[in-house]
């Protein structure tokens, strides 16, 4: 069973790309005493270190992000509203009248109300630079005591059960990978592994490139979300994936080509233990393992990805099934990974 | 008389909005003896079934089909026109119309006839006169007229014809007068046959001020989104629909209730409207004095204000029997 | 007395979108027992609580606030998803990703579907997507679905009131259900010192054809009558040239729809108590209940007392206490004072 009250902590957590302390002392807290080895290095990252009952011919590495896609801000108006950007990649369109917290300070994004638009305006989206967050201060000066250029602002934590057996929440992206690799240091492995948990990954896959540089991994498989479009009037491969269906494996996305050898380890097993899976019907999107891939002498990685849907807003969705399915293909990735013979250089 | 007969002998008659007195004797003719007759100002005609109970019911159809209403004869003797109701004016033109008088005539528009957005301003009436004098031994500036009525059957109990979501109403509320005259109901009702709902529900509101029902149900029309390019989830053939809301009103909870509850007893098939339908005499009941609890029942069409206004006649039966469930059931 | 901060937030999470007003009854009926002599509801949903006046032979007062909150409604169950229509208007620009609650057998809590920007063309992203073509996505499959969701159900932002600075909240359906209960405070204020019969009605069905306020003013048959309904406040991306700001007091509006000297009296009462006011200028169609009450019957004096809110019908209106506040102060100062002149003038009799 997915261990829902930790994701709910998880998702809760102000967790901004460059931001992601509060994040990193919650999944600290939870790994501690199954780690042999813990470290944070210099960019932020969370790496852990684990025995298992023996030593694999392949160094495996297992890689999630704890940065969500948040705003940042810029500045501000002579109402005391304060000018943002976005950290990350957010679609501009999902911005308006969302709630959204600049550390613990409670903000709204401004939205113009209907009555007082143009017909032209009723029908275009709102760009970034037009918006502003109302955090109630009276004036620029009010605005100042309590907000600074470059503080962060991320979604309101609104973690809730949905529908049958999904959850919606902001930050399913990568708070699931967290939790997944949360539990998988809890549990007794056949081999050794190694955990990051890692740093902006939203923008620029940037933790990861320096972990992977310092833990020179053979293996690595990088555990996020990806978009899930199995909504009404989406056909075919614009479906990307589906819910209820599977951890997601691409063959090839934005910004990594996979190697095929790794996958056909995995699925093999899977069908051998049934274990639902499906491939990414689009080549979008990009993950850690692009970084993982590259670092320092190269590494061959795989992605296991949740399908949530609307990913990158303050509501996204994901179903439970998912997540426990890809708790069993990640234990059972440490069996064959940590099984493969080592590759000749 | 079946309802298709009495469609057949409303069609004689033209109706475009401001002359449903045309229509008056002959509803009277088809509900004969039993009700009280009265007509008032606007041109409302109500047939009323009485009884003691202290209340009463208002069951309600338009009598006024869309039209035009001559405004000016040019030296040319084309006749410059008003439109009345909201038709769709670039399917009408280039039709045949006829006058009340029986003068036909054609329906154009500047532009020799093509246009993708035709206006009011746009249009004239041809009637073959070669001048204005000529053209005024035949008819004059007030005179009124309609698309020419050719109805025509499709399979099944389909119709086409233009004006029909008003002439099949109406028919629909005869019929189910005539059930309900053969079996008194406890309470009194009202069968009014509105005046000027295509000029914008203008006579409805008087009828409902004078009556003061208890309650109210209007029967209307709803479009079909069963054709490509129309939008809802009405379908030709599948009931009459009970409404919940469409652009200008939202009926009276425990009507809509009441009008289920009755469907269900019956075993009506029935569907449920939520629509962007304007141009129903419901919002002005609704609105009436202090509030009447106001439901509302549509036919659905397709083709809606085109010269091919296509329904099925079972959805009308269906509409009158439905009527009569809730009379009943009240 | 009501303590108007617990209220919002109590209110925040009540639903009473356009046709379903009734489901707020028993909240509000719960804040006007023990203030006034009288509460009944009548076939249209309409709310009304009558205080009557010591005096003898005392005018009528009608107060209007509007009881429905804009919102939206099911049309289609498709597949495991939900269409819908708004009640009201709603600007598409929220819809993206916005949290709603489907308010059938019980709340249930979804989220719009947004296409995703790679299944959209360059020419797609330039426009917003309208809500007809805009799915609900619940998270139930289409079998448990049409168990607990009926076409006709209607469908809220999700509630939850968030406290900013200086005294200003934020929540949705503060339009107009707050006003509501600035005039159930102004009631409890002027109690004892009434000089009308007062009728507050709280009205269905404003943000779609102000059919409760038409048919109450015809019932009610009041003398005079007042309209509380929220205006904009000003706030960057929406300036105005006649603007009212936020924690800068009440507002009252003239306007050639309405009874100017009325609007004048009460301008008058304000600035002797006080009471921190802007004057709107409104010509022509305000928009609001008092256009109908003005012209019930035979006529009625009106008029527009506003309560400045910014970002109206979004998710997240927001209001400043004190501006609440200040609206509740003229109301109570209205019911008390009864020196206004309201009826016909004969000349010759």
């Amino acid at each position: 069973m997915a261990d829902l009250a930790l994701l709910e902590k998880l998702c809760r957590a102000f967790g901004p790309s460059g931001n992601e302390d509060r994040v990193r002392s919650i999944i600290i807290n939870e790994i501690k005493p199954y780690c042999t080895k813990l470290r944070i290095d210099r960019t932020g990252n969370l790496i852990a270190f684990k025995k298992g009952a023996a030593v694999p011919a392949n160094k495996l590495l297992f890689a999630a992000h704890m940065d969500e896609v948040a705003l940042m801000v810029t500045g501000f108006t002579e109402s005391g509203c304060l000018t943002f950007d976005e950290v990350g990649g957010i679609d501009e369109r999902i911005l308006p009248a969302k709630r959204v917290r600049i550390g613990k300070l409670p903000g709204v994004i401004a939205s113009k109300p209907i009555h007082c638009m143009t017909k032209n305006e009723r029908t275009k989206p709102m760009k970034i630079k037009d918006l502003v967050i109302d955090i109630g201060a009276r004036d620029r000066e009010d605005a100042k005591k309590y907000v600074k250029i470059g503080d962060y602002v991320a979604f309101e934590p609104n973690f809730t059960r949905f529908g049958t057996n999904s959850v919606l929440s902001k930050a399913l992206d990568d708070r699931i990978g967290c939790l997944l690799l949360t539990e998988l240091l809890k549990k007794q492995l056949a081999y050794d592994i190694t955990v990051v948990f890692t740093v902006q990954e939203e923008c620029g896959l940037r933790g990861s490139a320096t972990a992977a540089f310092a833990e020179q991994p053979d293996i690595a498989v990088a555990v996020d979300s990806t978009t899930a479009c199995d909504i009404e009037g989406i056909q075919g491969a614009n479906v990307i994936c589906e819910q209820k269906a599977g951890a997601v494996i691409s063959y090839i996305d934005k910004a990594t080509v996979y190697p095929r050898e790794l996958i056909d380890v995995l699925t093999k097993a899977a069908d051998r233990e049934k274990l639902p899976y499906q491939f990414k019907r689009l080549a979008t999107g990009g993950n850690d393992s692009a970084s993982l891939q590259r670092s320092a002498k190269g590494a061959k990685v795989l992605s296991m990805s949740a399908p949530v849907r609307y990913i990158h807003s303050p509501a996204s969705t994901a179903n439970t099934a998912d997540i426990e399915s890809m708790e069993k293909m990640l234990l059972l990735a440490v069996n064959e990974f940590g099984a493969l013979p080592k590759e000749r250089q | 008389m079946t309802l298709l007969e009495i469609l057949r002998t409303l069609e004689k008659k033209q109706t475009v909005s401001g002359n449903e007195s045309a229509v008056h004797g002959t509803v009277k003719d088809i509900l004969g003896d039993g009700f009280r007759y009265s007509a008032d100002a606007l041109g409302n005609f109500v047939a009323t079934l009485e009884s003691s109970t202290g209340k009463n019911i208002m069951l309600s159809a338009h009598a006024d089909q869309p039209g035009f209403i001559a405004t000016h004869i040019e030296d040319s003797g084309l006749i410059r026109a008003a439109s009345v109701g909201n038709l769709h004016l670039n399917c009408c033109i280039n039709s045949p119309v006829e006058f009340e008088n029986g003068v036909k005539g054609v329906l154009s528009c500047d532009a020799n006839g093509s246009s993708n957005d035709v206006k009011d301003a746009m249009l004239f009436c041809d009637i073959g006169a070669g001048s204005r004098r000529d053209a005024q031994k035949k008819v004059c500036v007030g005179d009124r007229f309609a698309l020419s009525f050719r109805s025509v059957r499709l399979m099944g109990n389909k119709i086409s014809a233009p004006g029909l979501a008003a002439k099949l109403c109406c028919a629909a509320l005869i019929s189910a007068a005539e059930t309900i005259k053969a079996d008194p109901p406890k309470h009194t009702v009202h069968f009014v046959f509105s005046a000027q709902n295509e000029a914008g529900s203008r006579g409805i509101g008087a009828a409902a001020y004078s009556l003061k029902p208890s309650c109210a149900v209007n029967l209307g029309a709803c479009a079909c989104g069963d054709v490509p390019g129309a939008k809802g989830t009405i379908k030709l053939s599948k009931g009459p629909a009970i409404k919940i809301s469409d652009k200008s009103s939202i009926c009276t909870k425990s009507m809509i209730t009441l009008l289920n509850d009755a469907a269900n007893a019956e075993g009506l098939s029935v569907q449920t409207e939520i629509s962007e339908q304007t141009g129903s005499d419901t919002a002005a009941v609704l609105k009436s004095c202090g509030g009447i609890p106001t439901g509302a029942i549509s036919i659905p069409f397709r083709y809606m204000r085109t010269p091919t206004e296509t329904a099925d006649i079972k959805d009308a039966e269906t509409a009158a029997k439905l009527i009569c469930a809730f009379v009943n059931s009240y | 007395m009501i303590d108007l901060k617990k209220e919002i937030h109590r209110l925040s999470e009540i639903t009473s979108i356009t046709s379903h007003e009734f489901l707020a009854h028993g909240y509000f009926r719960s804040l006007c027992e023990g203030v006034f002599d009288e509460i009944s509801t009548d076939d249209s949903g309409n709310l009304i609580a009558v205080l009557k006046s010591k005096r003898k032979n005392a005018k009528k007062l009608m107060i209007d606030a509007h009881l429905d909150e804009i919102g939206f409604i099911v049309t289609e169950i498709t597949g495991s998803f939900l269409k819908l229509r708004s009640m009201g208007g709603i600007a598409d620009a929220v819809l993206p990703a916005c949290e709603l609650v489907v308010h059938g057998k019980h709340d249930i809590p979804a989220v719009i579907a947004s296409k995703p920007p790679h299944a959209m063309t360059d020419a797609d992203r330039e426009k917003l997507v309208p809500l007809s073509e805009m799915l609900l996505d619940t998270g139930y499959d289409h079998q448990q679905l049409i168990q607990l969701v009926s076409v006709g159900d209607t469908v809220g932002f999700k509630g939850g009131a968030v406290e900013l600075l200086n005294g200003r909240l934020a929540s949705k359906g503060l339009d107009d259900r707050l006003c509501a209960l600035c005039v159930i405070s102004a009631v409890q204020q002027a109690k004892e010192t009434a000089s009308y019969d007062v009728y507050a009605c709280f009205s269905v069905q404003e943000e779609t054809s102000s059919l409760g306020a038409i048919t109450l003013a015809y019932s009610v048959c009041p003398d005079l009558a007042v309209a509380v309904d929220v205006t904009h406040a000003e706030h960057d991306g929406s300036k105005s040239s006649n603007p009212v700001e936020m924690s800068a007091g009440t507002a009252v509006s003239v306007s050639d729809t309405l009874s100017l000297s009325f609007a004048r009296y009460l301008i008058g009462l304000a600035n002797d108590s006080n009471i921190p006011l802007t004057v709107c200028a409104e010509p022509s169609y305000t928009g609001t209940n008092a256009h109908y009450i003005e012209i019930s019957r035979a006529g009625v004096p009106t008029a527009l007392v506003s309560l400045p809110i910014r970002y109206m019908h979004t998710p997240s209106e927001a209001v400043a206490l004190s501006d609440c506040e200040s609206t509740a102060q003229l109301l109570a100062k209205l019911i008390s004072d009864g020196s206004f002149e309201c009826g016909e003038v004969e000349i010759i009799g």
